[in-house]
């Protein structure tokens, strides 16, 4: 079944006016974005930084206001709901950030930080709070609840804002680079707790990460970004192993490997010149490509599926 | 070959308010010349420390309460900050952390470097231009880049011209600390490409500290694991990469995931790393450790030569 | 959970206890607020002689210097200075803390609200500000006195407030454009809580420490302002305020004369406007590395 439906999701930021200047610019921060994820399934969503990736994801928890394109979770459309029926909705979507010093009130206690949502809803219960932290691994959770975030490390922090997400049992949950900020030896700890509670709930992730490597650890399928556009998705075991679109390559061969034996072919592209800022039409990858053709030049190209579930839009394939 | 750098028992701390940080404790290891040696551990274990007290760039409340650090033979502790900044820069230089940031947005790029290389050598300015131009070609910049202001720069092309800066006065030692850590992994790459490539042309003798081991992997002969101010385990990098003996370096290992080979399930450090405001008695890493005993608790574990050229401090293993 | 609010209050006392400026400047408050209660108490021994206003000793002729009876000597026609420097205690007092709770609340309501909701609300209550900024003060209590058909306290102390709270509504407006951003903020909106309880909860919260700023250098501010007005000859008649009996030694002449008619007001004057401006200064050492820890 599909939960989360995604289609032609557009998001443009106006840039502000020059002087003198009549006119508008704009930046394509999300450029007709589509894509699906199958209920109790981690998608992916990979890219450098200033891609868009932050920016979809708010577009699905409507922290942010879609230009256009349509948002449908469990069949319902969420780009335009407001007021009472958006605060509705909103129990069935939740967001982990990436920063989980930022991402709690300093003058909260852990208590008062994962009843918030219960208490927007209406649904204040003492058990539920200490059902979450237990399931997060804050154990007792008496232990935890009258302390304040800065008396917590990184990791436990992270994991409050985890129990804070799940705590009014979402059906989607949005986490962006839940872990880029953590130490290196609790990240792997917090990846596995995301991997149990995903299966634990049946939980449906868009999972926001720059890491290819964290990335094929999480997630059932991937989606590479590239200024705004969705350039290549499929299942992640399948874009890892073999990537179709010259962009997915050059960023596979970029990721350095933990074993001094591997040899990697390093595939040589130049840096990145562009931006979103009212992109012409031809491929937006067009000046770092190395196999560009005339055509990429003149026509954005299409996402179209090349082989079973594995799109690509590049004019090499199709 | 001949040592260049050799650290003898040296233990550093910073002066605070709450206390004594004790930021690099019993640290002993070698140097050779031509070789690149990583420093990998994770956020706040102490490898900028560590770089810091090589250049003698400590803060006011720091202070070397034990050790040596004899850089071509001649110990450094000991010398006044005259003898130091004759050292400094052609003896030993450093790429700071996050210094690709802290250039000044009001002058030219190629004024700053033409500045910092006058302060440490008697020549003209022209004679410092021609020297920038050659470095810039040498890191792969256009010199016609050297009159543009750094928000004119890429974030690649800020950390080539830091770079440039710490080659500017041909130094024999260098000290990377984590160059590319706020860069994408594509320009990441290229500039590790980069970096190795200078190391090996110009034959310097490299420090490269991270926290990303699959970095280190790829760019150093030799690495030493640091844990809360400890070097735990120091040794060729092959051969900590297949025969890791410290339970940390272990666990760091495989909490690291990877796009190549199959899919493994990450095992992660259980806890959080030690406040090194009050390290833990004995062995530092012992609260996390699975192996502990109870002699772990009391004695904190000599740093020795286990096999030849494989230093380890465990009281397990030896 | 009340325990641990029991524990930040006792945190917060600690810290207060710590800062010598705010030691000195509640030091300097206490002397005043004793210098308060006791004017009805002088006062009240022989209105007839030493009521602020209409008490004038009949023995005197002119202004005298300090004696017994008077111990700062008397005005002009024989009013004695102590008690009217007494009753400018209490006015200053009354004013101060009344002008800055008013325009701090306000200001703190409007640069909240126009911070958080932005677009078209932030701009008519930002553009009201600044028109209000540029104001002058003096013409507008002279035209709305005129309205009035008088001059009292209540008017200056409306005109004070409504003058006051714009430079407050910047501040904090700035501080919440900034705080509308952090990730606790949109956290909160993802999890559908409502514009209200975001202000109050998350938003007033964290820049309250900027308010009570403001609460205690306004008094300063209100304090200098009303002694200024007063000197000009705006103050209430009907009152006595130090500002006032700075005009009066002027206006008479007294100026180089009678040094022990002009020194106590304008000593009392900076003292009082020093005191609160310290505990401002305190306040914003403790609350400033307080905020910045995360
Ligand atoms: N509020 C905004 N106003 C204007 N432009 C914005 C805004 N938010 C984001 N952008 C722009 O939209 C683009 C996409 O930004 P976004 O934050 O989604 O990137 P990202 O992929 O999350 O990057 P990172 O990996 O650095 O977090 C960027 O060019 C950014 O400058
Ligand atoms: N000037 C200072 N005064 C007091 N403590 C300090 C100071 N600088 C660093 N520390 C502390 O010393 C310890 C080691 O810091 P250091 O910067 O060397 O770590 P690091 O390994 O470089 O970390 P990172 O990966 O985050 O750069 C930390 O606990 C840090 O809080
Ligand atoms: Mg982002
Ligand atoms: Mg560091």
């Amino acid at each position: 079944m599909e939960m989360v439906n995604v289609e032609h999701l557009t998001k443009l930021f106006p840039l502000r006016k020059r002087l003198f200047s009549r006119e508008k610019h704009y930046v394509y921060a999300v450029d007709d974005v589509s894509f699906k994820i199958e209920k109790g399934k981690i998608m992916g969503l990979v890219g450098e930084s200033g891609c868009g990736k932050t920016t979809t994801a708010k577009l699905l928890v409507r922290l942010l206001d879609p230009t256009s394109g349509n948002i449908y979770i469990k069949n319902e459309n969420i780009a335009d709901l407001r007021g009472k029926e958006l605060k509705k909705f909103r129990k069935n979507i939740q967001m982990i950030f990436q920063d989980p010093y930022e991402s709690l009130n300093p003058r909260f206690i852990v208590h008062d930080t994962v009843a918030e949502p219960l208490i927007a809803q209406g649904l204040y219960n003492t058990e539920k709070i200490y059902n979450a932290l237990e399931v997060v691994g804050l154990k007792p959770p008496e232990e935890f609840l009258f302390r304040y975030s800065h008396e917590l490390s990184g990791g436990q922090r992270q994991r409050v804002a985890i129990a804070r997400a799940l705590v009014i049992d979402p059906i989607f949950v949005v986490a962006d680079e839940p872990t880029s900020m953590l130490d290196v030896s609790i990240r792997a700890d917090v990846l596995n707790l995301l991997l149990a509670l995903r299966k634990k709930f049946d939980l449906t992730v868009l999972f926001v990460t720059h890491d290819l490597a964290v990335a094929r650890y999480m997630c059932d399928s991937i989606a590479v970004m590239y200024l705004g556009k969705i350039v290549e998705r499929g299942n992640a075991e399948e874009i890892i192993k073999n990537p179709k679109h010259p962009y997915t390559k050059a960023l596979l061969s970029a990721v350095p490997i933990p074993n001094p034996k591997a040899k990697r072919k390093r595939i040589k592209i130049g840096e990145r010149v562009s931006d979103a800022v009212n992109p012409p039409e031809r491929c937006r990858f067009y000046e770092r490509c190395n196999y560009k053709k005339d055509i990429c030049k003149r026509k954005y190209p299409k996402l179209i599926e090349c082989c079973k579930d594995h799109f690509v839009a590049c004019h090499l394939y199709g | 070959m001949d040592t260049i750098l050799e650290i003898e028992e040296l233990e550093m701390s910073y002066q605070t308010i709450k206390g004594f940080v004790s930021a690099v404790d019993n640290v002993s290891f070698k140097i050779m010349k031509g070789e690149s040696m990583g420093l990998v551990g994770e956020s706040g274990c102490g490898k900028t420390s560590l770089g810091m007290c090589i250049m003698k760039l400590l803060p006011e409340n720091a202070r070397i309460m034990n050790g040596k650090i004899l850089f071509d033979g001649e110990d450094i502790v000991p010398k006044t900050e005259e003898e130091m900044r004759k050292i400094r820069w052609k003896g030993v230089s450093m790429i700071f952390q996050a210094a690709m940031n802290a250039l000044n947005p009001v002058y030219r790029v190629g004024d700053q470097i033409i500045e910092a290389i006058q302060t440490h050598d008697n020549i003209s300015k022209e004679e410092a231009r021609e020297k920038v131009e050659k470095l810039y070609e040498l890191v792969g910049l256009s010199p016609e880049r050297m009159k543009n202001y750094p928000h004119e720069y890429s974030g690649g092309m800020r950390q080539r011209a830091i770079i440039a800066m710490a080659l500017a006065c041909d130094p024999k030692f260098i000290i990377a600390d984590e160059p590319t850590t706020a860069l994408d992994v594509i320009v990441q790459d290229q500039i590790i490409d980069e970096i190795v490539n200078l190391q090996k042309k110009l034959n310097m003798t490299m420090m490269y500290i991270s926290h990303d081991i699959s970095v280190i992997a790829e760019t150093c002969n030799k690495i030493g694991v640091m844990y809360a101010g400890n070097i735990v385990e120091y040794t060729y990098t092959s051969t900590l990469f297949d025969n890791p003996l410290h339970p940390y370096t272990k666990a760091l290992m495989s909490s690291f995931p990877s796009i190549e080979g199959p899919k493994k399930e990450l095992k992660p450090v259980p806890g959080e790393p030690p406040n090194l405001l009050n390290p833990p008695e004995g062995c530092r890493f012992y609260p996390r450790c699975s192996y502990a005993e109870e002699i772990c608790k009391k004695e904190n574990p000599e740093f020795v030569e286990i096999e030849k050229d494989h230093f380890l401090a465990c009281h397990k293993v030896i | 959970m009340k325990k641990k609010k029991w524990k930040l209050i006792r945190q917060i006392w600690d810290l207060i206890r710590g800062s010598t400026f705010i030691k000195l400047g509640v030091s300097i408050i206490i002397i005043f607020g004793i210098m308060a209660v006791f004017s009805p108490i002088w006062v009240n021994r022989n209105p007839e002689i030493y009521d602020p206003i209409i008490g004038v000793d009949p023995d005197v002729h002119g202004s005298e210097g300090p004696s017994l009876k008077h111990p700062l000597g008397t005005d002009y026609i024989g009013k004695d200075l102590f008690s009217q420097l007494l009753r400018g205690s209490q006015i200053a007092f009354i004013l101060g803390i009344m002008v800055s709770v008013l325009s701090t609340t306000i200001g703190t309501i409007v640069g909240l609200v126009a911070g958080y909701y932005g677009r078209i609300v932030d701009i008519i209550l930002m553009r009201l500000a600044d028109i209000i900024l540029t104001l002058p003060r003096l013409p507008l209590l002279i035209v709305i006195s005129g309205i009035f058909g008088t001059q009292s306290n209540w008017i200056i102390l409306l005109i004070l407030s409504f003058t006051f709270w714009p430079t407050i509504s910047r501040v904090i407006r700035s501080q919440t454009l900034s705080l509308r951003e952090r990730p606790f903020i949109e956290s909160a909106k993802v999890s559908g809580v409502g514009n209200r309880r975001i202000i109050l909860r998350h938003l007033a919260p964290n820049v309250l420490p900027i308010t009570f700023y403001y609460l205690t250098v306004t008094v300063t501010g209100a304090i200098l302002v009303e002694a200024g007005l007063s000197f000009l000859g705006f103050g209430d008649p009907s009152n006595m305020s130090w500002g006032m009996m700075l005009k009066w030694c002027f206006t008479t002449g007294y100026v180089f004369k009678a040094p022990y008619w002009m020194i106590p007001p304008g000593l009392c004057i900076s003292a009082l406007a020093f005191s609160f401006y310290l505990i401002g200064v305190g306040l914003e050492e403790i609350v400033n590395p307080r905020l910045k820890k995360r």
